[in-house]
């Protein structure tokens, strides 16, 4: 027994039933491609099947018998693997756009709460912060190397940027699973930035280096990143996966 | 014609299409249809993630409605949509021109 569609009703206009039940196998085999949210899931299934029971009925008045009407309507769709997967890449490069606004924005300020933990300890000299908190997570700067370029790129990549400037490069706008690998990227550097300054963090409070205010809101604000780029990431490789 | 043939081009032609006002998904594919008098027959589902798409890029606003009686959302283009669409006119006018000054049997 098939899961119920969110559009069932939609189909209940549908008088015959295997014509019915044509469409209702075409969107059910499209629910089990479609990636995202449950409610992303239910607007997209909402759209198509407004489209194929139009079809449908614009076959039927031009006489075609309900079952034949059915093949011909989901038949004019194409293929729904094909279909699922073009709406998991355009989810996709939403995505990524987002992963890498996230990470542009919430950069700085996670980077500045650590640089002013550090400072306690290193006075208000850049350089000896910089020294040291490179210290302490010798992986840091390989990961905002990795990290930076690589979250511009994917909010720069994708979204209204993108095609404001696609004039101004033949690679604008990014594919879209394209964008989702420069987002994981981005991911995956962040984690280990964040994962690295907060064992960095449990270390020096093993050696009696005490935590401060400061130190804790950065702890914390690299735990929270931590949890909600985790969270993003697994998303995003879902739906490129999906995207095929 | 395929739908491979209209890569690069589907954008600029849902933007004309969505120009002369509102419509869903099907009226969309529809249009291009008897707009191209047949000669672009994609598969229908094609248009709804392109559609979608525009959505994510800025150019097009979608927007459930209930006018019709029946539920069903509905795109219309952006101030950012219209703009693309004239400069992609623009791009296509030049490139067309070219296309055929070679092809067309003019070319010495």
């Amino acid at each position: 027994m098939s899961r119920p569609l969110p559009v069932a009703d939609l189909l209940e206009q549908v008088e015959d039933a295997a014509a019915r039940r044509r469409l209702h196998g075409y969107l059910s085999t499209l629910a089990a491609g479609l990636p995202g949210s449950a409610r992303s899931r239910r607007d997209i299934l909402a759209e198509v099947g407004d489209g194929l029971l139009e079809s449908y009925q614009a076959y039927r008045w031009d006489g075609q018998r309900p079952t034949v009407a059915a093949d011909s309507a989901v038949t004019g769709f194409g293929d729904p693997h094909r279909l699922a997967a073009g709406f998991a890449g355009t989810l996709a490069g939403r995505a990524a756009h987002r992963v890498g606004l996230g990470l542009v924005l919430t950069g700085p300020a996670v980077g500045a709460a650590w640089v002013a933990a550090f400072a306690r300890r290193t006075g208000l000299d850049w350089p000896a912060q910089l020294s040291a908190m490179t210290s302490v997570v010798p992986v840091l700067g390989v990961a905002l190397a990795v990290a930076v370029p690589a979250a511009l790129l994917a909010a720069a990549g994708t979204g209204r940027t993108a095609y404001r400037w696609r004039g101004m490069s033949r690679f604008l706008p990014l594919p879209p699973r394209t964008a989702a690998t420069l987002a994981l990227v981005a991911a995956a550097a962040c984690v280990a930035a964040d994962t690295g300054l907060l064992f960095g963090l449990l270390g020096s409070a093993s050696t009696g280096a005490g935590w401060t205010p400061v130190t804790l809101l950065a702890g914390a604000a690299s735990l929270v990143r931590l949890t909600v780029v985790a969270m993003c990431a697994r998303r995003v490789a879902t739906l490129r996966a999906a995207a095929g | 014609m395929r739908a491979e043939s209209l890569k690069g081009h589907l954008d600029g032609l849902l933007l004309a299409v969505l120009e002369a006002g509102p419509r869903h998904g099907y009226a969309v594919i529809e249009a291009l249809r008897s707009g191209s008098n047949g000669t672009f027959d994609l598969p229908t589902g094609t248009v709804y993630p392109a559609l979608r798409r525009l959505e994510a890029a800025g150019l097009a606003q979608g927007a459930w409605s209930d006018a019709t009686g029946r539920r069903r959302r509905v795109y219309h283009l952006t101030p950012a949509g219209r703009q693309a669409l004239v400069e992609q006119r623009r791009t296509w006018h030049q490139f067309a021109g070219a296309v055929n000054a070679v092809l067309g049997g003019g070319a010495a």
